[in-house]
């Protein structure tokens, strides 16, 4: 077991690398504490829909990782939820674009849970039945966002932004899309990307060491075998739009916009990738955030309300700025957004603001990590990204007002598209 | 001044404001906490104001307005990053004078914001039925707690926002508002050097003189509410009279009731409802023990609605009749027990344990609690269930042209 000290936070990890390749980091609370959370978590999400087996490519239909999180709960002795619950643990999943996260939170029973978390894991059971039931309940999830306004935006805005890449369309995939996952996509989905090497476990909080370490070592010997990491393919996206700008009818209160700036990516390195999102995340703070000059004209010119945000992605092959409004002038609206990010930024940008920010920053990585479930997050985030949430600090402290500065370069006026729900 | 002391890695400062719950205040208690952590008279406009907290390294406020029982309780809590982590000095100090600025010293309000905050309240009226979610619950509520205080918004009305005036906040602030009882709660690692500084700025404290109370009308004859819009799911509420309350000896039976009910995954209605019948993706229910209610909510498929409502109905008159089994109750406990070890571990849960505690005069320890859950008999479970009464449903659906078949 390898021991890293973190002194300015306090935070102590724990590293057990297992032969097969799994690692699990353990970051301990002091007593009085209660609380154990564990996330077991694999580098495969939404946008992994095509992978190599073989000498084959495997396609499988948009939403597949989501099912896949709502399917492995399914276990030949019933719900595997329903067990956690017996155990007093409280069990969730989450899927994002590039990793699914399977966690119990638990006061009592931790070893227990955490056996029944990785039998849940090691005992898969797809079946025709249990598949297609849960094709209804996951047309439900879908529905249920597909009512909320802002959602159904943020899917058109991706189908106007991108041709091929994944991110076009919704981590749930299409109330289409689903109809076409069976136990056979399902299946390969497990063999290629769950098996034991693939893993990541992270538990934070109230812990044994004594008893984690024995719980892996037998784990360990139980499953000895080292997989090849799978590789995934992404179809090449060009650089432009799909559509530049549409305008729909809708019957909604007030008229809202929504505006995407498609980003060309770049391949760097990990660390890079994280430096280059923090700096594209600052620039959009500094021109849109609470404390600039623009937004308090939004306010002033009554443009904005209070469900205006800004929303910055980087995910592989696909980086994008998305903002969001509901406004009474909506035409208007868009023309100061457009000639903010195309022509005025830069008289916006201050090396004030700037250093504001990063003090913004680094407390926002102290909020995350008095949040068990939010630092033991971020910790297997960052280290399924290469990095680790600790050095993500020094790498903030290397982000410069240049890279600031050239960030705002990245923003092209033809790669912007925007799309208006008006008033009926 | 309640104390936590711990080591979590951020400062919590936490203020009550607690008066009676009225109507006719509503208005000026939802908007006054926007109000107050937008400016102060040092820091006059929003853009200020935002800037002085992103230099406090991202210090932020969190501001709510609550109804408990019969009083209403406006908090405003003010969360800074630990000084001795960022080895600020003067951190502590400016979040202290911040905070003082923020709660006591408002000589006057700025209109601009005043009218623009109201714009925003106004505006978010004007948008409620795009958020079908949010409307199905608001107009669910004005059903259920019709002629009551629950069914009147806790932003108070449209009407309510567009009448307000500058003036009458001034003064309904001056006033009201900071005569109200004042209780403070500090969360964080705190020297005693620092506890001095707090304790200068927080001085105010004053003690509750209204008797808390929690009532509801009696049951009355069943209301059904069904509501056609343009959505793509159907929303069904369902509210049951559950007369106990927080205070009552049922009322750890209550929760575990709530919790085999539709409160975690081995829940009936999870297990019944979406599991074996696969009629929607969300289905709980929540027990409210200031009112004394309990409410069941699911988004279902449309064509569906019918049946799943039906199958809910059911449900739940199959777990009055027969009760449930020791196994259920016994998973329950071991839950309910789960939770409650671990909100003691969220800094905010304790911010506002210990205001609650004090407003109530709750006494209980932590270890009294766990066994009163343990000491919860089937008999009592029984005698609980019988206090259920349906109330009201409320179908919010799609129209036919929206339906998509699966």
């Amino acid at each position: 077991m390898i021991k890293k000290i973190y002194d300015r936070f306090n935070e102590n990890v724990y590293i057990i690398k297992l032969k097969n390749g799994m690692q699990v980091h353990i970051l301990p609370k002091d007593d009085p504490y209660f609380t154990t959370y564990v996330e077991l978590s694999v580098p495969y999400g939404a946008l992994d829909l095509n992978y190599k087996k073989n000498l084959e490519t495997i396609i499988t239909p948009y939403g597949s990782a989501h099912f896949f999180e709502h399917k492995i709960f399914a276990m030949p002795d019933g719900d595997a939820f329903a067990k956690f619950s017996m155990l007093g643990a409280d069990a969730n999943a989450m899927t994002s674009y590039n990793q699914t996260s399977y966690l119990f939170v638990a006061t009592e029973n931790v070893m227990e849970s955490l056996a029944h978390l990785m039998d849940m894991m090691d005992t898969p059971f797809f079946t025709l039945d249990n598949v297609n039931q849960e094709k209804n309940i996951i047309a439900e999830e879908l529905k249920m966002y597909l009512d909320d306004p802002n959602v159904v935006m943020q899917n058109k805005l991706m189908e106007m932004m991108y041709h091929v890449h994944p991110i076009r369309y919704d981590i749930g995939g299409t109330l289409d899309s689903i109809m076409d996952v069976t136990p056979e996509v399902i299946g390969g989905i497990y063999d290629t990307f769950y098996n034991p090497s693939n893993r990541l476990i992270v538990i934070a909080g109230k812990v044994d060491l004594n008893q984690i370490k024995a719980f892996f070592k037998d784990y360990d010997q139980k499953y000895p075998i080292k997989y090849k990491k799978p590789k995934t393919q992404y179809p090449k996206e060009p650089k432009k739009l799909v559509q530049k700008n549409i305008i729909e009818k809708m019957n909604v209160g007030i008229d809202k916009l929504m505006i995407g700036v498609k980003l060309v990516p770049k391949r760097l390195s990990s660390k890079e990738q994280i430096k280059k999102e923090m700096a594209m995340s600052m620039l959009m703070n500094i021109l849109l955030g609470n404390s600039s000059r623009v937004y308090a004209k939004l306010l002033e010119d009554k443009l904005i309300n209070q469900s205006f945000f800004v929303n910055v992605t980087y995910e592989k092959n696909a980086e994008n700025i998305m903002i969001y409004a509901e406004s009474k002038h909506v035409r208007r609206l868009k023309k100061v957004l457009i000639e903010l990010l195309t022509e005025t930024a830069k008289n916006e940008l201050t090396e004030s603001a700037f250093l504001r920010y990063k003090k913004v920053y680094l407390g926002q990585f102290i909020f995350a990590l008095n949040n068990l479930e939010t630092k033991a997050y971020l910790y297997g985030k960052y280290h399924q990204m290469g990095s680790s949430l600790f050095e993500v600090v020094d790498l903030l402290q290397d982000i410069t007002y240049q890279d600031v500065l050239f960030a705002l370069g990245l923003i092209e006026k033809k790669y912007i598209a925007t799309l208006i729900h008006k008033k009926a | 001044m309640l104390l936590i002391q711990n080591d979590f890695k951020t400062i919590q400062f936490a203020v009550y404001f607690t008066d009676l719950d009225e109507e006719h205040t509503r208005v000026y208690r939802f908007l006054l906490p926007k109000l107050l952590t937008s400016h102060t008279n040092k820091l006059a406009t929003k853009t200020m104001f935002s800037e002085k907290l992103e230099d406090l390294y991202g210090a932020y406020f969190k501001t709510k307005v609550e109804r408990v029982g019969n009083l209403s309780v406006v908090s405003i809590i003010l969360t800074i990053v630990d000084p001795k982590i960022v080895e600020d000095e003067q951190l502590l100090d400016q979040a202290l004078s911040l905070l003082n600025d923020v709660l006591f010293e408002h000589t006057l309000f700025n209109p601009e914001i005043f009218n623009e905050e109201k714009r925003m309240i106004i505006e978010q009226w004007e948008t409620l039925a795009d958020k079908k979610r949010l409307y199905a619950q608001t107009k669910f509520y004005e059903h259920f707690f019709k002629g009551d205080a629950y069914g009147y918004p806790m932003s108070g009305t449209l009407e309510d926002t567009k009448k307000l005036t500058l003036e009458k906040m001034q003064d309904y602030y001056k006033n009201v508002f900071l005569n109200n009882t004042k209780k403070f709660v500090v969360n964080g690692r705190i020297e005693n050097n620092d506890l001095k500084k707090i304790e200068n700025i927080l001085i105010q404290e004053t003690q509750l003189s209204i008797p808390f109370s929690t009532t509801f009308r009696d049951p009355r004859p069943l209301v059904i509410i069904e509501e056609k819009t343009d959505m793509q799911q159907a929303i069904i509420k369902l509210g049951y009279h559950f007369p106990i309350f927080r205070n009552d000896s049922l009322y750890n039976t209550a929760v575990l009731i709530d919790t085999v009910l539709g409160g975690y995954a081995e829940s009936r209605l999870f297990k019944e409802i979406r599991e074996k019948e696969g009629l929607c993706y969300d289905v709980s229910s929540s027990y409210d023990y200031y009112k004394g209610v309990l409410t069941i909510s699911s988004g279902v498929d449309l064509k569906q609605k019918d049946r799943a409502l039906e199958a809910i109905r059911k449900l739940v008159q199959v777990m009055v009749a027969q009760g449930i089994t020791e196994d259920e109750l016994k998973h329950a406990k071991s839950y309910y027990a789960h939770q409650v070890k671990s909100s003691l571990d969220s800094q905010s849960v304790l911010t506002k344990r210990a205001f609650i505690r004090d407003l109530l005069n709750h006494h209980e320890t932590f270890e009294e609690k766990l066994l009163a859950i343990k000491n919860v008999t089937m008999d009592d479970f029984n005698k609980a269930l019988h206090l259920l009464t349906l109330d009201t449903i409320y179908i919010l659906y799609g129209g036919e042209n929206d339906k998509k078949d699966i």
